[in-house]
């Protein structure tokens, strides 16, 4: 039960609930600094699992049908340039080097770092190929996933309202381009539940360093119970941290500490039941001790073939991290992980941004080229939703030296996997790459798609939180693509 | 109830530590028989992560 909702009530049971629920929480503010050193950081705010003796990570059916029961959500940090990899525009450059034409400034158009009317275009340094049975065109940036170019649906019309990186990455990762919003593979954990009781269901793996803050939205729950909170992996070493026992510790041992701990903290819980990250923490604990077992076998990879490290660009120094990350995707898909979030870092290309680019290919291209063909084989891709988008695009004009600035007016993605008949393109830009005009779809459309795939209504998937029903989609997501991606073209 | 707790589990960890891994113990316990010590410090670690301790009333 909300507090704060018109004509609610509820019992207060200790000082601390108190502090929590009433003068908006103020009192908390000095315990959430010191918590903010923990791995779970949310809201004070937020409402219980109304039922404490349920399991919320239990399996629930979808609302409808769908093949999709597994996402493979690919970021790419800083923004890929939607002109140099997926949105073909030979009118920029015929027109490389000249001014905007007046018709495409606008007041409501707003850069990080440069003015539109100032700068000149920029035709695309990178060659475009049609590829497939469907000559979907796609840029030698892609060069070994345009191999799948006929699983890959594009969509060229991707737009949103925030044209810096904090804002942006909210929007894409969590709807709101405010902090504090659950991620979508916490939604989707909210929304399906977990296939696997002893792994997490929600892992992510970045190539790069993040912000801890900015990592922390990316997977975080937000107002969600703390319990549907993503679990981060390293890509190199020692990939779960402080998972192996301690050598003077048995597991027996840890099985005698762990009943005692759980026993007291239950008996601490039954007094406090709204407060989430109690009931979280008293899972994670159960969860942790069956990855002991569980996670080393997930991440050991050596007795993968070497035509499979091969496919994954494991051969390859540029190419090995990022490849090691999309082959333990594969395993985790293969294990019932529901959500895994791969982050590619460093394509904020606002100096040389070819040059950029072609590095962040040389890492990524294969491995995920190598994870498609990998899911494919596998029978996996059928029943896995493959996303692969940064927060936004950037701009046909120049930045500095031949570099691009933040553009999120139009910009590209591509989805696979999960029953989408590929080799289509949905929406386009104009002529300029500037901004999306046809079958524009925000944020929250393509939100309300990946939900849709996996058997969720975006309007039905809610969580009550101060005072209203909240959505991943908020009041938007209304050009739903699901089904026209899932017919054959 | 909670300190019969605590009492039952340090008998219990002090029969099954393995005494040969404890090689380094913390400042202060060298004066009780290694077994006790063990166990000891593995209740203090428990302590220091149960809930109520994290989440202070």
């Amino acid at each position: 039960m909300n507090p704060f909702c018109c004509h609610r009530y509820e019992k207060v049971n200790s000082r601390r609930e108190f502090l929590a629920k009433w003068a908006f929480g103020f009192g908390t503010l000095p315990v959430i600094h010191l918590l903010s050193r923990e791995s779970v950081l949310e809201t004070v705010f937020a409402e219980a699992t109304k039922n404490s003796a349920a399991n919320p990570l239990a399996p629930k059916p979808p609302h409808f049908p769908a093949k999709g029961k597994n996402v493979v959500f690919i970021y790419l940090q800083g923004g890929a340039s939607h002109v140099d990899t997926l949105d073909p525009k030979p009118v920029l450059s015929r027109y490389d080097g000249q001014g905007l034409p007046d018709s495409f400034t606008s007041n409501d158009l707003n850069f990080s770092n440069i003015a539109a009317e100032e700068s000149k275009l920029m035709g695309s340094e990178i060659p475009f190929r049609k590829h497939g049975k469907s000559g979907l065109e796609i840029s030698d940036l892609l060069k070994n996933v345009s191999e799948y170019a006929d699983d890959l649906a594009v969509v060229r019309s991707c737009y949103h309202e925030s044209f810096v990186h904090a804002n942006a990455a909210n929007y894409l990762c969590t709807g709101s381009p405010l902090t504090g919003h659950p991620s979508v593979g916490s939604w989707v954990l909210y929304g399906l539940g977990s296939e696997n009781d002893n792994l997490p269901a929600f892992m992510a793996m970045t190539d790069g360093t993040l912000s801890g803050r900015t990592n922390k939205n990316h997977i975080g729950p937000g107002f969600l119970p703390a319990i549907y909170q993503g679990t981060q992996l390293k890509p190199e070493g020692t990939l779960i941290k402080d998972l192996n026992l301690p050598g003077e510790i048995s597991l027996d041992d840890q099985r005698a500490l762990l009943d005692w701990i759980q026993k007291s903290n239950e008996r601490h819980s039954e007094s406090r039941p709204d407060d989430t990250r109690l009931a979280a923490r008293i899972a994670n604990y159960e969860l942790a001790f069956r990855m002991q077992t569980a996670a080393p076998e997930l991440v050991d990879i050596s007795q993968e073939p070497e035509h499979i490290r091969q496919m994954y660009g494991l051969d390859n120094e540029k190419s090995a991290k990022f490849g090691r990350m999309c082959l333990l995707t594969r395993r985790m898909v293969e294990r019932g992980v529901r959500f895994v979030q791969l982050i590619s870092t460093d394509w904020d290309g606002h100096e040389q941004c070819a040059q950029n680019h072609w590095e962040n290919s040389r890492k990524t291209d294969k491995p995920i080229a190598g994870l498609l063909g990998d899911l494919k084989q596998r029978g996996l891709l059928e029943s896995t939703l493959v996303v692969y988008i940064g927060e936004f695009g950037r701009t046909p004009f120049v930045q500095g030296t031949r570099g691009r600035d933040h553009h999120p007016y139009g910009f590209s993605c591509w989805l696979a996997g999960a029953g989408i008949q590929g080799g289509k393109v949905i929406g386009a830009t104009d002529d300029l790459g500037m901004r999306a005009v046809e079958d524009k779809v925000h944020v929250h459309d393509l939100h309300a798609t990946m939900l849709s795939l996996l058997g969720l209504d975006h309007r039905g998937q809610t969580f009550f939180f101060q005072g209203r029903d909240r959505r991943l989609t908020d009041v938007g997501g209304d050009n739903d693509l699901s089904q026209r991606l899932l017919q054959a073209s | 109830m909670e300190k019969q707790e605590a009492l039952e589990l340090l008998s219990t960890q002090a029969r099954r530590i393995k005494k040969e891994k404890w090689t380094e113990l913390p400042p202060g316990l060298e004066e009780l028989p290694l077994p006790q010590a063990a166990a000891l410090t593995e209740l203090c670690l428990a302590l220091f992560n149960l809930n109520e301790f994290l989440y202070i009333d």
